[in-house]
Order: structure tokens, then sequence, then C-alpha cells
């Protein structure tokens, strides 16, 4: 196709002068996509939620007020309403935000050891142990998750997060141990490797210190997606009634919203909010992994800066245009 | 040109006038193309020459608004007269997107640099360009199809290739299926873009043969662009010489070759070794070009050019005419000054080989080497078929061949990278195998290997100190030797270098940096795949004397591999020639270059670039393929 159209790069990265690349660390810190710096921030701010929330909360968020049959609307003492039996909304967001981000980031390091773990060693051995592991990969892959998890977790002791984050792991590691396997086996064939044995490193040494960090792009996306799969799973099946419904949680929220007929009784305040943050949350994990993505991916990355640099011209500009003319290089500096 | 004289005066096809180009950037922008005239006659070939980084692709590109932001063009003119067109030229820097996606291809088609590797891996080849005809031109099915088949063997390429996918081409058939599709719609203007820089010799000449035939069937203009201004003055009418974003030199084909008067035009000129006459000493271009950020005032050539004196800081960049179609920028030097201050010197003695004492002890040896690789199903091939050499200390030895002869595997298994399949290999006498888990460690402490890409065999994460003090520790050295590591390479000062990552360093650096990580191990034998390749033709030179001269110093056994027989005539002391995992020819460098007695040798050998002879052929059209 390239000879018929535009190369996405005519002029690979390999190319440039080094001064280029390297402008420094402020400019590096400018050149991270926006959408993975938005998906940062929020993220960061539900991590604080999640440490300080249970401090802040105004009230228990399980303290009901006797006598009270239906959820009561927003009001200066309770800023989002109460639930059917009186419990304070707010407090239990700002309560719930630990469980469900403790689940989500311990499920996420969990999984991802596993993944790493499983696809440098599938990847970097080769042959025999490769095909073992592969092939267990692909049976946790076709594994129906979520009757499992229902199954498994309905008999399991309710306490924490940690056997909920296990059994998730367990289920969740092939997807990232897959495109880890296949990064290394790429790179295991590349010529640093072999000129790294030709000065004697040892396979544990490559492993670690040649190719692990030419993965680290690739290991924390698949960090970040685990994240995600972890709080929608959880959600669901505390949504389900899986879980254990004397903590709090979106997805115990949500539970006790749906059991309290929250949506019949138009109670929105009850039940909108912890939909809204599993959202946001959700949003904000998607843009840092586009965001990733971009980081490593060079034909998006410099799509992504062409954007940003032709605005300099009159509009902005579109992969597909013409090289801009400038008659005046505005920051001709010389 | 005396072939031209008698045809009628050429019209121009495509005009680039004063054109600049620059890619912004926050550390300033990189002006990649400055000012720079160049026209382009009907049913011209002209030829771009320049080491890379140069702008030769930015000009090409850009003349057709191919290029993405960070580039700008921010002057000059382009405008295209081709017969198609009804006005009198189509302003190309005016155009709407909807005038150059007319243009482009249709008009002006691109072979990229490295086309080969875009051919989209899991389509049919039959595919890819009926989805490309079928893109760009109003055809109905069955007319594809059969433009399809017309194209894949006008390029040489029988119709059955066409059920295949793109990795089971060679990469020489790949590139003609890229120029068949960039020929499709039969455009006045091919602009090639190194395109046959990855192939080696015999394919290059092949494919070159093949685009010959095809421009006097077609009627097509060339704008070919290359590294390597041997090429050009092969096939090309006029030749256009840049340097740091300038045209510094232009002129016919036979001005360039015999009376360029342009110092950095010379110097590209003495940069290849060649197979006949006497033996020279070269000395390539030392140094690299500079930074491209900002004004460069005066001659941007002054750091590595010989005869530079302080008035050329300060001069004006224009080109000024030197005889008729002839220009130059450098107003200070003339055809004759170069002359009589030759860049080569005749060299008996300087040209290390043939000064070496004609044995030296015999360190690794090759007895009846063998691999084979099991492809799907069962079948085997035979990459090394029973190869037997010796490397002794203190010389030099070539192994040549094409790609795919099985260089570089000889090479892995005497380093102990693979796992041989029979023979014997035999250290100081006493048979080892290198590749066993055990003895490799001390084996690497005797053998070492550099590979053929510098671009892949730096981690691009590690600093050069990292690499180094690595290799060092690992040999039982002290880290603090990395200083006269560097120093042995000739990257000086070291400070400058000891904290580089591999993508702040050229080719020619990180070549020299993986030469040191090598050197680290004290080995006594280097194993050295086509170390040069990849390199600009101007530095390969330098390169090569580095080897020499640690070879030289460190009484080195050298296994040099390459396709280039020209640069084995030129630095090594015996030849092997290796086609199809087995060596067809063996003997003193010298004597087998000038009377081969082996076919294959002797194909080699008419393939290499060489001015004088082959581009003759070429343009007469007749087909010299073997
Ligand atoms: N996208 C880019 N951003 C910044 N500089 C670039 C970019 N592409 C190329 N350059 C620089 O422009 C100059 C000319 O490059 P190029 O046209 O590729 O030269 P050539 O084709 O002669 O090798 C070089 O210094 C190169 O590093
Ligand atoms: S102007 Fe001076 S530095 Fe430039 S090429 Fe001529 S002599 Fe050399
Ligand atoms: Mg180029």
């Amino acid at each position: 196709m390239s000879a018929l159209a535009a190369p996405a790069d005519p002029l690979p990265d390999a190319q440039l002068p080094a001064t280029v690349i390297t402008a420094g660390r402020r400019e590096a810190l400018r050149r991270i996509p926006v959408k993975a710096k938005v998906g940062a921030a929020i993220l960061i701010v539900f991590i604080v939620v999640a440490i300080i929330g249970p401090w802040i909360a105004p009230y228990d968020p399980a303290a009901t007020t006797i006598g009270q049959a239906l959820p009561h609307g927003p009001t200066g003492s309770h800023l989002l309403g109460t639930t059917a039996t009186g419990q304070d909304v707010l407090s239990q967001l700002l309560s719930g935000t630990r469980s469900t981000v403790v689940l989500g980031l311990l499920t996420g390091v969990i999984a991802t050891a596993l993944s790493v773990v499983i696809g440098t060693s599938a990847g970097f051995l080769g042959g025999l142990p490769d095909d073992g592991l592969s092939l267990l990969a692909n049976v946790f892959l076709v594994l129906p998750a979520l009757p499992l998890l229902v199954v498994i977790l309905g008999y399991l002791p309710h306490t924490g997060e940690l056997p909920t984050a296990i059994v998730l792991s367990v289920l969740g590691w092939p997807w990232g141990a897959r495109v880890i396997r296949a990064q290394t086996l790429s790179l295991r064939g590349r010529d640093f490797v072999a000129a790294a044995r030709e000065s004697g490193e040892s396979s544990v040494r490559i492993i670690f210190f040649e190719i692990l960090p030419n993965e680290i792009g690739l290991i924390a996306a698949s960090f970040v997606g685990t994240v995600l799969y972890a709080i929608l799973t959880s959600v669901a099946l505390a949504f389900l009634g899986v879980s254990n419904l004397s903590s709090w949680s979106y997805g115990t929220m949500l539970y006790w919203a749906q059991g309290g007929n929250a949506v019949q009784l138009n109670a929105w305040w009850w039940y909108a909010p912890p939909g809204i943050l599993v959202a946001l949350l959700g949003m904000s994990l998607v843009l840092l992994n586009f965001g990733l993505d971009e980081l490593g991916n060079p034909r998006l990355r410099s799509a992504a800066r062409a954007g940003r640099t032709g605005r300099a011209g009159s509009r902005s500009w579109r992969p597909a245009d013409p090289t801009p003319v400038l008659r005046e290089l505005p920051t001709e500096r010389s | 040109m005396a072939e031209n004289a008698g045809s009628p005066a050429p019209e121009p096809i495509l005009k680039i006038k004063d054109l600049s180009i620059a890619y912004r950037s926050g550390a300033g922008d990189v002006r990649a193309v400055r000012h720079v005239d160049l026209t382009l006659h009907r049913g011209e070939v002209v030829g771009l020459a320049g080491e890379s980084g140069c702008g030769k692709s930015t000009l090409a590109y850009g003349s057709v608004r191919l290029l993405r932001p960070p580039a700008v063009i921010t002057g000059g003119s382009v405008s295209y007269h081709g017969r198609r067109v009804e006005t009198d030229g189509v302003d190309v820097l005016a155009a709407s997107p909807e005038q150059l996606r007319r243009l482009r291809w249709r008009e002006i088609a691109i072979v990229f640099q490295s086309a080969m590797n875009s051919l989209n891996p899991v389509l049919r080849v039959r595919d890819q360009m009926l989805d490309a005809l079928g893109a760009h031109l109003a055809l109905t099915r069955e007319q594809r199809h059969d433009r399809v088949v017309e194209l894949i063997e006008m390029v040489g390429i029988p119709r059955t290739r066409l059920a295949s996918y793109p990795h089971e081409l060679s990469g020489g058939m790949r590139q003609r299926v890229m120029i068949a599709m960039a020929l499709a719609a039969e455009p006045e203007v091919v602009i090639m873009d190194e395109p046959t820089t990855a192939l080696d010799v015999v394919v290059q000449r092949e494919i070159l043969a093949e685009i010959f035939a095809l421009k006097d069937r077609l009627g097509f203009s060339v704008l070919f662009i290359t590294h390597d201004l041997s090429l050009l003055l092969e096939i090309a009418d006029r030749v256009v010489i840049m340097y740091a974003g300038r045209a510094v030199e232009s002129g016919t084909r036979e001005q360039i070759h015999v009376r360029s008067s342009h110092p950095y035009t010379r110097g590209l000129l003495t940069s290849f070794p060649r197979l006949r006459g006497p033996r020279v000493k070269l000395t390539g271009i030392p140094g690299s070009p500079p930074d491209l950020r900002g004004a460069l005032t005066g001659c941007p050539f002054v750091p590595r050019c010989r005869f530079s004196t302080d008035a050329c800081a300060t001069i004006d960049m224009a080109l000024t005419p030197v005889e008729p179609a002839h220009v130059s920028a450098c107003p200070f030097v003339s055809a004759e000054r170069l002359d009589a201050s030759p860049a080569s010197a005749p060299a008996p003695a300087p040209v290390a080989a043939l000064a070496r004492e004609s044995s030296g002890a015999v360190v690794l040896e090759a007895a009846d080497l063998r691999k084979s690789y099991r492809l799907a199903r069962g079948v085997a091939v035979e990459a090394v078929a029973g190869v037997s050499f010796e490397l002794r200390r203190g010389k030099i030895t070539a192994l040549v061949g094409e790609s795919g002869s099985g260089k570089t595997t000889v090479a892995r298994l005497l380093a102990g990278q693979e796992q041989r399949s029979g023979g014997e290999i035999r250290l100081d006498g006493k048979v080892i195998d290198p590749a066993s888990r055990r003895g490799f460690r001390s084996y690497k402490e005797t053998v070492q290997m550099v590979f053929q890409d510098p671009f892949a065999s730096l981690n691009p994460l590690h600093t050069v100190r990292y690499h180094l003090t690595r290799a060092l520790k690992l040999h039982g050295r002290d880290g603090a030797e990395l200083d006269g590591l560097l120093d042995q390479v000739r990257l000086s000062p070291p400070e400058q270098y000891r904290d580089a990552y591999p993508h702040e360093l050229s080719g020619g650096q990180r070549q020299r940096v993986a030469i040191a990580r090598a050197l680290a191990a004290a080995p006594r034998v280097l194993l050295a795949d086509e170390p040069v390749s990849m390199l600009d033709v101007s530095i390969r030179l330098e390169m090569l004397d580095l080897i020499e001269e640690l070879r030289a110093r460190l009484d080195l056994a050298v296994l040099y591999i390459t396709h280039d027989i020209a640069s084995a005539r030129y630095f090594a002391d015996e030849i092997l020639v290796m086609h199809g995992g087995e060596i067809v020819e063996r003997g003193p460098a010298e004597a087998l270059t000038q009377a081969p007695s082996h076919d294959y040798t002797r194909l080699l050998i008419a393939s290499a670039p060489d001015p004088d002879a082959f581009g003759r052929q070429l343009r007469a059209g007749r087909r010299t393929a073997p």
C-alpha cells in the first residue's frame, strides 16, 4: 500500500537526530499524552478518596434512622440524600470507594505479576515450557469467568478483598500473559539480547535487565486493563449479591439500591452516584490505557504530536492532510 | 551530455525552486532542506546523493507534500508540468488536498525507503495490489485483475507468485512488487528513495536493470535518491549532491564523475573501494554532518574539509557555475586542485593487508561445519553445508556472499550463539563445543562477535557506560577501564560518550560502541558480521580502518563478513566466497578478485558497482541479468 498512500511515518524515528528525541525531562513530561494525564489525575482523586474517605464521611454509612421507610432526597444535612432506611448516601460512597479501589489495584498487582512471570518465562524459554504455559493460558481464557466466579465466591468466606482479588487474578492473568509472551518472543530474537549473551550475561540477568525494561509499557497497560476488569467484575458480582454485603462498595450500594426499588421510587440520588463513579473510574483507566498505548506506539504518538504542531497553521492538522506550508516560522530561533 | 546531444531540448516536468523545509521542535527547528533548486526533465534520471540525514528524503517527500507535521514547508515553490494536466503547471504548494490526491501516484509516484518491508504481512500480494488499484483507479473488477497480472509480469515476477504472502517473497521480489504498484497508473515522475539500499549487489543490479528497461518503455522520469554515489554515476543523467540540507554541487554524470569540484563530492567519490586498478588507501569522509538546527553560516562542510580556510566560515553558500550545466557551492577549490591532491594515495604500504606477514598461528578452525533448520512439515534446509576454514592471528579473512548464503549462520555457529548440527570447531587445536552451557563464558574470553545492525545490537534503554562496564566486569576487568575502551575505538573525548544512550549516537558511533563491547573481553578472535553494511558509504572506510588498526594492535584474528567483494579486496588477506551454504572459491584477496575462477565469484564481481563499466550496459537498456 505504501507506494500509494502516504507512509505512516516516511522518516522513522530511528533517523531523527538524537537531539530531537532527548529534549530533556520537561519536554518528556510534556510529551505524555493528554489522555494519560487526564486519566491519571482522575485515578489519583479516587485513590485519595479511597484512603481518606472513611474518615471524612459525615455519618456511619450503616447507621439507619429508626422508622424511616422511604429514601429522602438531598438536603443540607444529607448532601446526597439517604437510602430507604435513612443511611447517608454520601458516606456510603466515601467509605465504599476504598473497597472498590483496593480490590481493583490488588487484583491488578497479583494478576500482572502472574502475567509477567508466566509470559516472560514462556517467551524466553520457548519449546516445551512455552507450549505448556500457552496451553494453560488458553484453558483459562476459555473458562466462563462470571459463572465460575459466582460459584467459587459463593463458597469462599467473605472477609476482606483478598480472596476475591485472588480469584479474579487467577482468572484474569492470561490476557496480559499472552501479549507479554509475544513481546518477549520478539525481544528474545533481537540482536541486543544476542549481544548481551556475547558479553557473557546470564539468562536471568538478560530477562530482568535487557528484556523486562523494554516491556514496561506493555506491563503497565496490562496492569491498567486488569484493574478495570477487576473493578467492573467486582461491581457486577456485588450487584448480583455474590459479595460481602455487610461491607460498603459501589457494587453493594447498587445491590441495596436495586433491592430497595430505588429506580421505581425515582430515588436517583441513591442509584445514580455509585453508577456514575464506576463509569468515571472506568473512564479514567481507559484513558490511561489509551495514553500508554500512544506512548508506546510511535505511530499513534506522531499522529497526536502532528495534530498539536499543525495548529500553528490556520486550522488543526489531520493525518491525511498535505504538508503545511508556513512561509514564516513563528519560533525561528537561529 | 553526449548521449542526449541529438534529442530536442528537454522540457522540465518537475521544478523545485528555493525550497526550504523544517521540522518544528521544542528544542529548535531542524531545518532539513535549505533553499534547494532541482529540476527534473522529461525522461531524465536525476540522482540525489549525500550522507543520511542531509535532507534527501525530506526534499523528495516534501516536494509532493507527503511529510507530516512537525514538518513544514517554509519557503520556495514546486511546480509540476505533466502532459495530462491541462494547465501550464500545477503549483504544488498551493494545491488543494483533492488536487494533490490526484497528483500523487497517478502523476508522481514514490517508492519509499524500505518500502519492501511495508507490504501487509497478512494479505496475499494479489489482494494488496487489487486494493491499491481499487483505491486509486476507476477500473472494473475484471480490468483490475488483468492489470495486476500485467503489472507483476512487467517487473519480472511470474504471475503464480501473486498468491504468495509477502514473507514468502525475497527482498528483491518485494521491492519489485512495490515498483510495480508505483507504476500502476503510468506516472510521469517516479521518485525512488534508496530503492536498493537494503538489497545485496546481485539483486540490486537486477532491479536497476529492470527499472531502466521499464523507463525506456514507459518513458517516465526518475528522481533517484541514494547515499551511494557510485551507483548514481552509473545510472543518472544528472547528479545533485546534498550536504546539510543544501545542494552543494550539481552536474551531469560525467562532470561529477571526472571533474567534480566540491571537496564533499570528492569525499563521496573516494569512499568506496574499487575492484579494478591499483589497490589504494582510501579515507572516506572523517567526521559527521552538522546539527541542522538553527542557521549555519558559511560553508557547513568546514569541520570536515581538507581545504578549509578562514574565509570558508563566512562565504555565502551560492551555487556558482564551474562550466556549462555544472555548478558548485565551493568557490575556493577547483577540480584541478582536487586532482592534484588526491584523497587517496596509491598504497603499497598503508593497505596493511599487503604488508602482513604470511603466517599467523591458527586460533579458530571450522571443519565441515553444518547447520540445518527444520521448517514446517519436517522439511529441513541446510543453511551451512559443510564449511571448513581457519582463522589466524593478525589475519583478516573475508567471507563473501549474497544474503541467504549462510554467512551469518557461520558466524553465529563459531560464536556459540547457535547449536551446530554437524562438523567440528577447534580452538587452539582442541575440539570444543562453544554452544555448551558450561564452556560458553570462558569461550567468550577468546571469541567475540559483532552484529550487523548497530541500531539493534545495543539495548535502547541502557547507556554506553552500562553496556561497557557490564562487559568489562563480566570478564573480570575493572569498570574503570571504560575510558580506555572508548579510546580504543576512537570515541573521544570519552566524557561525551560515556553516558549517552544509543539513540543519541549515529550509526557509526553505535557500531564503535558495539566493537568496544566486544573488546572488553580482550578476545583473540573477532567475528564481524557485515559491520558496515548498515552504515553510510562515507563512514564505512573509517570503520574498516578501525578494525584494521585493532587487528594490528591486538593481533586479532578477524572474520569479516560482507556482500561487498570490493571491500573484501580492500581490507582482507584471504577471501572465502560462499554460495548456497558452501564455500565455492577461496584464495588470497588480490589474486581471487583479479582472476576469479568460479562463476559465482565472477557474478559477484560483475555486480559490484563500477562506474566505468556497468552503467553503460544498463543504460543501453540491455538486460544484464546473468
Ligand atoms: N520528524 C522529524 N523531526 C525532526 N527532524 C527530522 C524528522 N525527520 C527527519 N528529520 C531530520 O531532518 C534531516 C534530514 O533528514 P532526511 O530527509 O531523512 O535525510 P536523508 O534522506 O538525506 O537521509 C535530518 O537531520 C533528520 O534527522
Ligand atoms: S567552502 Fe571551504 S570548507 Fe567549504 S568545501 Fe570549499 S574549501 Fe571546503
Ligand atoms: Mg533518506
